[in-house]
């Protein structure tokens, strides 16, 4: 979105719960991935970078206080903006050395869904949050509660 | 969007005939002849997984071959059997009892995590769509 717009919606909260729930459904596929090849041999259990996901938001949230403007998220090793303003999120193998089969695959299905129900919440947190940003425009555009 | 859903599909239904080739063992399991009636003791499937519904590189999971178990038969002695052999011993399937029913009990229980990722994704869908409302 572009000019004033970004500044309605991507102000504040608003962006942040935008990419958290972006982040969350790219998420659910890899996870689901996971789920359905708990019993394939030789598969390696993947990850969306959560941990590189997280920082970038920080530092962008820090760097939209700062500045005063709208949030805007960057591009990191493995994840990409689309200039349509999408991101595209490359999944990563996750590392658990202490748990191997030995067929070297390194699956858990507690872990997985432990992720999953995880990942369910923090959407459920930015779809609520971006909910209520909503209704709040909506209302000052009506003007009265 | 809907790419969760498939994929979690896929996973039940991979799951699901793991479950009719454990089933097809277990009811096998005392058969001592073939197909056609010529006495070869039946030998366990088992079922091989690959990832990738659709061939490498889709999302998903695939059954990629259901193979026959060529381990030891079970040797019974049994001279008065039709389908003994001249020592006098019966060939029975390589189908455990056990085994069938622990890889039945993990078959089904990977079938219901599927079955909660899918709805773990339908719930996500429900909270996506509220924002609409």
């Amino acid at each position: 979105m572009a000019g004033w717009l970004d500044n309605i919606f991507d102000r504040g909260a608003a962006g942040t719960a935008r990419a958290m729930a972006q982040f969350a459904e790219a998420r659910r596929d890899v996870l689901a991935q996971n789920i359905a090849n708990i019993d394939t041999p030789y598969y390696k259990v993947r990850d969306l970078p959560v941990a590189e996901f997280q920082k970038m938001l920080g530092l962008v949230i820090e760097k939209s206080r700062r500045t005063g403007g709208a949030l805007r998220l960057e591009s990191t090793p493995n994840i990409r903006v689309r200039s349509t303003g999408g991101l595209d999120f490359q999944p990563v193998e996750r590392s658990r050395a202490n748990l191997l089969f030995h067929d070297q695959g390194n699956r858990g299905v507690e872990q997985e869904m432990t992720e999953a129900v995880k990942n369910v919440l923090l959407h459920r947190v930015a779809t609520e949050v971006l909910r209520k940003q909503y209704e709040t425009l909506e209302a000052a555009i009506r003007g009265r509660l | 969007m809907f790419g969760s859903f498939d994929i979690s599909t896929s996973g039940m239904q991979a799951q699901r005939v793991r479950l009719d080739a454990i089933a097809m063992n277990l009811a096998n399991i005392n058969t001592t002849r073939n197909a056609v009636g010529e006495p070869e003791a039946f030998r366990r499937l088992v079922t091989i997984f690959a990832e990738g519904a659709d061939g490498p590189g889709t999302p998903g999971v695939r059954v990629e071959q259901i193979v026959r178990d060529e381990g030891p038969l079970r040797r019974v002695h049994q001279p008065q059997h039709p389908d003994a052999g001249p020592d006098g011993y019966v060939s029975y399937p390589n189908v455990d009892m056990v085994t069938e029913n622990v890889d039945a009990i993990e078959a089904a229980r990977a079938f219901e995590a599927n079955v909660a990722a899918f709805e773990m994704a339908k719930s996500m869908l429900v909270s996506s769509l509220r924002l609409l409302a």
